[in-house]
């Protein structure tokens, strides 16, 4: 039975993550043109253009090898994948005993440089600009994720985001001094994963490729605001074994608390996507320095081992 | 069984050898004849050191009677060394393979894994010594392309014989235990290409074999470890352990982000990816460095954590690393050029080349499913278990090395995807590099084999820490068995799965139906096409490896404290205080 409703939640996760990908795509140029106070398209236009762009005609490009036509695919199969082991609206999944922290790392990089290498295959200057620059930010992104990762394993105990996240609600484990520190450095490393990639690398891109990579981004964002979510307020998530009403109920949170999410964001946004190189570099450098603080923390306390 | 199984390796290691000599001397037997011989004997090791393992062999000592007048040598066969034996065995068979398939002199190779492998099996000083001297005089063979590689080799060896000595004193005094361990450092430093750092050259010259590149770059770092981890032990941390472990610690962080760093700003090709093949022996540090301190602390649970990670992190090493120097010196031999601004395309021309490089270089820099990826692993989780005592040393360490993990996976990977994107992709940059060869097909199945290694033993860990479970036990912990969680031992097959699962429907959905127009030039962001008297495109708009990763700020104080900048200011300030926080609450 355990299994069964286990499976369920699995089913209900995958099918609540297709529709965060096609809402949040959404909710995310509406704000974009908001804030730029602009007069908003209609609400459902990032995906009308996504059909239309299913529909052009396909151009190949010069010098064009099979790495550049698999690059977007192999993208989005990592990030969905990844997308999926990370705990939504309930915990205890079927994925939950394999949802570990560095796994899902690896799968983001491998996504992301599939799409670099991709990029430069073509021997552009301005994809192999935007490859530098996209490169640049995965190896920053990477090392301090890398650091939150361990420094939330160290707080809790466990590199499984489900035992975590579970952890975090269930007992307040750690020194509750050290998680704030942990949970900055993790939403800087997601607003400048998401929002610090250079535009040229989806523009190397065009037709149903260019549709794979919109639909990549999206993915990495419902990653990422799964993960805030759940690690931020992990009493909003509930266990597949509950009580149907609870689950539904923990399910039309998610939705609320990933809205809002994206919404927060989306106003970080703006000023990631403006911001130059350096500047990246040194929000980073704190959001580390952020993570350090609180292993350091952690370690003193004697931790939760 | 178990008293037969040393004395067949031993022959094994002979014939190497012999064979290795005769090839010298002998020049009228063919080629490719002695190769192949060499290769199945080195393949009939392989197996036996395997078996050793895998029935947990317990320690069986040889004589061997030859020698100095009343000695005789020592040959010691027990789990831990099978285990060392098998990953230097299992590169090695396909290095000579290789040598086979390509019809070239095998003498150095299996000289060297002779040396190699009589080093591993040494059961006392004298024939740890001689192995060394047969890598040694097989080097000074071809000093000059070798470079001053044998004298690093002799050197190494003479020193862990000097060791080893120390140790078989009678009475051993806290000052020979600590000069014993400080040689055993430095021998085992020299083999894991880490003392003297910047002194290493890449694989010797371009003339140099590949296969014996491969063996000094990828095989002798399992060799030092063998030796430090076989050394260190006996002798124990002569005074506080957490001292002498923590200098392991802090020397394995600093190489590891050395050997990342210097590797994503090198322009040879060979510079780097040596540098990369060394990044895990400093991982490898690491884990000695701790696992020493939680033997000592009587933690035998938390040792064998690191103990599993580093052999995990070996496997990697010798595997992942043969691999990418293979790659490596593949691409250099067909493109003609050691820089990798000089090559690109390489992809097109070379896809099997290409595909041994870049497997080489994701297992190093533990992109999942390779190997690689689960030392990595492993050893976060050991450092996450690790017990705290709220001191500052002990515990200052996990955070040191938590760092030094973190940042040198990050730069290694960027510095692997700056390597595979300048070399091998793009458009050729020279008519040379336009019209590169690929590796002969009979070299196929060996390249084949060990990526095929390198990606299953990271689909299926458990495998192999089961079959390292007993070389766990053999290296000084008591408890026996090493299983990573179950979920965790198929979570990257299950991963890789769904990747897969998702992949071949969206290839499919997305290529339905699609239409396909006349080839275009790329967006070039303004640029005008190439003409067609530049067949080659213009190298100017090609990337030059530069600007992949981030370079290291250079401070300039007058720039930092600039009125015109608040920002760095406050970010300065803000640095300062944390760190004075982090000191404070240390105490």
């Amino acid at each position: 039975m355990a299994t069964l409703l286990a499976l369920f939640g699995q089913f209900l996760h995958i099918g609540m993550i297709g529709l965060a990908v096609w809402l949040f795509a959404c909710e995310r140029a509406w704000l974009a043109a908001v804030m730029a106070e602009r007069t908003p398209a209609p609400f459902v236009q990032p995906w009308r253009d996504i059909m239309k762009a299913m529909r052009k005609r396909r151009l190949p490009v010069e010098n064009e090898s099979p790495l550049f036509r698999l690059a977007p695919i192999v993208a989005v199969a990592c990030s969905a994948t990844a997308v999926v082991l990370i705990p939504g609206y309930a915990l205890e999944l079927l994925s939950a005993p394999i949802a570990d922290g560095i796994l899902i790392l690896g799968l983001l990089a491998f996504g992301r440089i599939a799409l670099i290498l991709g990029v430069v295959d073509t021997g552009s200057a301005s994809g192999a600009d935007g490859a530098h620059r996209a490169m640049t930010l995965a190896t920053m992104t990477g090392a301090v994720g890398m650091l939150v990762v361990i420094a939330l394993a160290m707080v809790t105990g466990t590199t499984n985001l489900d035992r975590m996240i579970g952890l975090l609600r269930d007992s307040g484990v750690g020194p509750s001094e050290a998680i704030p520190f942990v949970l900055a450095a993790l939403a800087v490393v997601a607003c400048v994963d998401l929002f610090g990639a250079d535009d040229r690398l989806e523009a190397a891109f065009a037709g149903r490729d260019w549709v794979l990579v919109r639909i990549d981004t999206e993915l990495r964002l419902v990653g990422w605001v799964n993960l805030l979510g759940g690690l931020c307020l992990p009493w909003t998530v509930s266990d597949t074994h509950a009580d149907p009403i609870a689950q539904g109920l923990a399910a039309i949170g998610w939705l609320v608390r990933s809205a809002a999410c994206v919404a927060v964001l989306s106003l970080v946004a703006g000023y990631i996507g403006k911001a130059r190189r350096r500047q990246l570099a040194q929000i980073l450098g704190v959001a580390g320095l952020g993570a350090v603080l609180s292993m350091a923390l952690t370690l003193l306390s004697g931790g939760a081992t | 069984m178990s008293d037969l199984i040393p004395i067949l390796l031993a022959a094994c290691i002979a014939a190497l050898l012999l064979l290795g000599i005769v090839d010298v001397f002998a020049t009228a037997i063919p080629r490719r004849a002695l190769a192949c011989a060499t290769a199945c004997i080195a393949g009939g090791g392989m197996v036996l050191a395997m078996l050793a393992v895998a029935i947990a062999l317990p320690a069986t000592t040889l004589a061997v009677p030859i020698g100095p007048p009343g000695s005789a040598l020592l040959l010691r066969l027990d789990a831990l060394s099978g285990y060392c034996l098998t990953l230097l065995l299992l590169p090695g068979t396909a290095l000579l393979t290789q040598a086979a398939a390509r019809a070239e002199l095998p003498a150095l190779p299996s000289m060297l894994l002779a040396g190699l492998s009589w080093a591993v099996l040494a059961g006392d000083g004298l024939t740890l010594a001689l192995g060394f001297c047969v890598v040694g005089i097989a080097l000074w063979r071809s000093a000059e392309v070798a470079g001053p590689q044998p004298v690093f080799v002799i050197v190494a060896g003479l020193s862990l014989m000097v060791a080893w000595r120390l140790g078989e004193l009678p009475s051993a005094s806290a000052w020979s235990s600590v000069v014993r361990l400080i040689l055993a450092w430095i021998g085992g430093g020299l083999c894991l290409r880490l003392v003297p750092l910047p002194w290493w050259p890449a694989f010797g010259r371009p003339e140099l074999p590949r296969s014996a590149a491969a063996i000094l770059a990828a095989l002798l770092p399992v060799v030092g470890v063998y030796m430090v981890v076989r050394l260190a032990p006996e002798a124990g941390f002569p005074a506080d352990a957490s001292i002498w472990g923590g200098a392991l610690v802090l020397i394995g962080s600093v190489a590891c982000v050395w050997c990342a760093l210097t590797s994503e700003q090198a322009m040879a090709l060979d510079e780097a990816v040596a540098l990369a093949v060394a990044r895990p022996s400093g991982m490898c540090l690491i884990a000695l460095g701790m696992g020493g301190i939680a033997d000592s602390a009587d933690m035998p649970s938390v040792a064998i954590g690191f103990r599993a990670a580093l052999l995990a992190l070996l496997a990697g090493q010798s595997i992942c690393g043969t691999l990418a120097v293979l790659g490596a010196r593949a691409a250099i031999d067909s493109a003609g050029s050691r820089r990798i601004d000089r090559m690109g395309g390489l992809l097109n021309q070379t896809p099997v080349m290409s595909a041994t490089l870049a497997i080489g270089l994701l297992g190093l820099v533990a992109i999942p499913p390779t190997i690689g990826f689960f030392g990595a692993w492993a050893l976060v989780q050991a450092i996450v278990v690790a017990p705290r005592t709220g001191a500052a040393w002990p515990d200052g360490l996990l955070l040191v090395a938590s760092v030094a993990l973190a940042v040198s996976a990050a730069l290694a990977l960027g510095g692997a995807v700056r390597l595979c994107a300048t070399a091998l992709l793009g458009r050729p940059r020279t008519p040379r590099g336009s019209a590169a060869e690929d590796i002969a097909r009979g070299e196929w199945p060996a390249l084949a084999g060990l990526a095929l290694c390198a990606t299953l033993l990271g689909l299926f860990p458990n495998a192999m820490t089961w079959f390292g479970s007993a070389a766990t036990a053999a290296s000084g912990t008591a408890s026996p068995a090493v299983r990573i969680d179950d979920p965790m031992g198929f979570a990257t097959s299950i991963a890789l799965l769904l990747v897969l699962g998702l992949a071949i429907p969206i290839l499919r959905v997305s290529r339905r139906g699609e239409e396909t127009g006349p080839p275009t030039t790329v967006w070039s962001g303004g640029f005008s096409p190439p003409p067609a008297w530049l067949p080659f495109g213009d190298p100017v708009t090609q990337t030059g490896g530069l600007g992949f990763v981030p370079t290291l700020p250079v401070v300039s104080w007058r720039t930092w404290f600039s009125a015109s900048i608040p920002f760095r200011r406050w970010l300065l300030l803000g640095a300062m205080v944390a760190l004075l926080g982090i000191a404070g609450l240390f105490g």
